[in-house]
């Protein structure tokens, strides 16, 4: 086996509150990437995978204590400098935020936002890197691009600007992808197309990904091991199928069980 | 059934600019010429492809955008034609649950004072029963009362979501738009909002015009279903109908997604 391209060993987040008592929003999580891998983290809404998405880079608010160690492509991003880190996020680590639309900057055009990116960590400049951009709108469903590259942020709708910010961050060309709920606004047949583009980078460049996703479908299409996290705890950490087809845990047939349960009959009556 | 909202032949359009310097090239037709309306107690759920007009439906319907053609009626009334109390009243009437949480909650104001606003607003409750009525909210969505001193950015994505769902009922509405209002939650706690809706439109017979991009849980929650596309309504049948013999390809490819392959081309 190769050598993982993230390692977490026993990572803990609290976020310290005003007056309330302390968060312990992830407790002792340990897990690891390896290069081409697509790990999906599932679970509850508030289980933590957010938190454990932003503490890889330390990303997260000052009121957040962070505890364990981290390890991407051989750096200790908890304890590295503030600059060895910048130089990671958004190159060797690139992000898909849960909030696209807050992550988008709202006085930049879309084609100004991705033509940044690109300069900034590929070798590309000037024009090419303006057809690149129009390339990156286009492989994620964007139509008439070379057009739509001049609108701002708010002139497109909630999917088209979860697409964006996906193209933002592979237009960087990262070895790995985090990627929170990157498909929650997107309809099946979109959402196909760019699950096959995610496969498509992560065969042929060998992209890794971290895909937190509660649509367990999409994980079941793309994700080769799932990891389950329970009130901030990885209860279960297995291949896709064995996960899915026999869960281990109560929590995690559970979720199964809840998938099942909102289905196509009509329950309305 | 009593309508509420009735969406007459409304279109909405927006400036299509392009080049660096953004002249205007012509328009993007968003929304063009739909018709819907949407009564007491009835469940209509709305489904369509990223970019397919549904969000600019839902702001017409609102009245938070002005229509290019067309109006949409509120109680009989032209939004743009309501003055003074006459549209504080129908603010009421109509509540929404937007597609993106972080916008439409105020970054500054705690959870509990969210909820508190509209109450006070439309002078609904004050003292304990409001902080009663605000427990009570919390509790809807399945969110723990500890929450009440969080801000929105110290709240995980579908907490967030939650909270604006709680902040729409809390005036209890007539009509609630929700864009969806799903689609960041798990299954579990996605499963108990469809839940709570649907209990809503039994029991206290709400209006609700559910956006969603999943068919099933759109079919499960909604006697009616319009399918929109490029602007247009498609189709619009009841959920049986949709499900069993769809009128369009679109929705049938809708119906088929679990079959679509990765690796086919
Ligand atoms: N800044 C903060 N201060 C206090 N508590 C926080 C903060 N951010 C998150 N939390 C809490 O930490 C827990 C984990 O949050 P996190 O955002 O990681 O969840 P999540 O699994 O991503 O949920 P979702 O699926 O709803 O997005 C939640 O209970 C949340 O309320
Ligand atoms: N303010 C605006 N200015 C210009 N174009 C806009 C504006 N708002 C929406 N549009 C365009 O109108 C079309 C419909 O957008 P809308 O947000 O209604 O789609 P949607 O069906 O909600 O999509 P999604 O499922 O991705 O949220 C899109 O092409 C979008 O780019
Ligand atoms: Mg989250
Ligand atoms: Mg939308």
């Amino acid at each position: 086996m190769s050598t993982p391209l993230l390692t977490v060993e026993n990572l803990s987040v609290s976020y310290q509150g005003r007056g309330e008592e302390a968060v312990r929003a992830v407790e002792g999580v340990s897990f690891t990437v390896e290069p081409g891998e697509v790990l999906a983290l599932v679970g509850e809404s508030g289980c933590g995978k957010t938190s454990v998405a932003l503490a890889l880079t330390r990303l997260l608010p000052s009121s957040a204590a962070v505890s364990g160690r981290v390890t991407i492509d051989g750096l200790n991003t908890l304890e590295a400098a503030a600059d060895s880190l910048r130089a990671i996020r958004g190159g060797t680590i690139g992000y898909v935020f849960q909030d696209p639309a807050a992550s988008l900057n709202p006085v930049l055009t879309i084609g100004e936002q991705l033509v940044e990116a690109i300069t900034l960590h590929t070798e590309a400049r000037g024009a090419s890197a303006g057809h690149l951009a129009v390339e990156w709108l286009q492989r994620v469903g964007i139509v008439s691009a070379e057009e739509r590259l001049h609108a701002y942020p708010h002139e497109f709708s909630g999917g088209m600007q979860q697409r964006v910010c996906l193209a933002m961050a592979l237009a960087a060309q990262p070895a790995l992808l985090v990627a929170d709920e990157p498909t929650t606004a997107l309809d099946v047949t979109v959402q196909v197309q760019i699950l096959r583009l995610l496969r498509d980078l992560q065969r042929s460049l060998r992209l890794s990904v971290l895909l937190i996703s509660h649509d367990l479908t999409v994980v079941e299409r793309i994700a080769h091991r799932v990891g389950v996290l329970s009130a901030g705890r990885l209860v279960e950490l297995g291949p896709t199928d064995q996960v899915l087809r026999q869960p281990q845990h109560p929590y995690t047939a559970q979720l199964l069980q809840y998938r099942n349960m909102i289905s196509l009959r009509p329950n309305h009556q | 059934m009593t309508v509420i909202l009735e969406a007459v032949h409304v279109s909405k359009s927006f400036p299509r600019r392009g080049g660096v310097l953004r002249r205007q090239l012509g328009a993007v037709q968003a929304v063009e010429r739909v018709s819907l309306a949407l009564g007491t107690g009835e469940s209509l759920g709305l489904v369509g492809e990223s970019g397919s007009g549904k969000t600019t439906l839902a702001k017409l319907f609102i009245g938070l955008l002005r229509p290019t053609e067309g109006e949409v009626l509120v109680r009989g009334a032209s939004w743009f034609r309501l003055r003074g109390g006459e549209r504080l009243a129908a603010r009421r009437t109509v509540q929404f649950v937007f597609q993106d949480p972080m916008n439409s909650l105020n970054p500054r104001m705690t959870v509990e004072e969210a909820l508190s606003e509209p109450l006070s607003i439309h002078r609904l409750a004050a003292g304990a029963s409001r902080r009663a009525r605000v427990d009570a909210l919390l509790e809807l969505v399945r969110l723990s009362t500890s929450y009440r001193r969080r801000l929105p950015r110290e709240l995980s994505g579908g907490e967030r979501q939650r909270v604006g769902i709680a902040r729409a009922l809390a005036v209890e509405p007539a009509a609630l738009i929700c864009d969806e209002p799903i689609a960041s939650l798990d299954v579990s706690v996605g499963a108990q909002i469809l839940e709570l809706l649907r209990a809503l439109c039994r029991e206290r017979r709400l209006a609700l015009l559910f956006i969603s991009h999943d068919l099933r849980a759109v079919a499960s929650l909604c006697r009616r279903i319009a399918v929109m596309r490029e602007g247009k309504l498609l189709e619009l049948a009841p959920t049986e109908q949709i499900v069993n013999r769809p009128g369009h390809p679109y929705t049938t490819l809708l119906l088929r997604s679990a079959e679509l392959d990765l690796d086919q081309a």
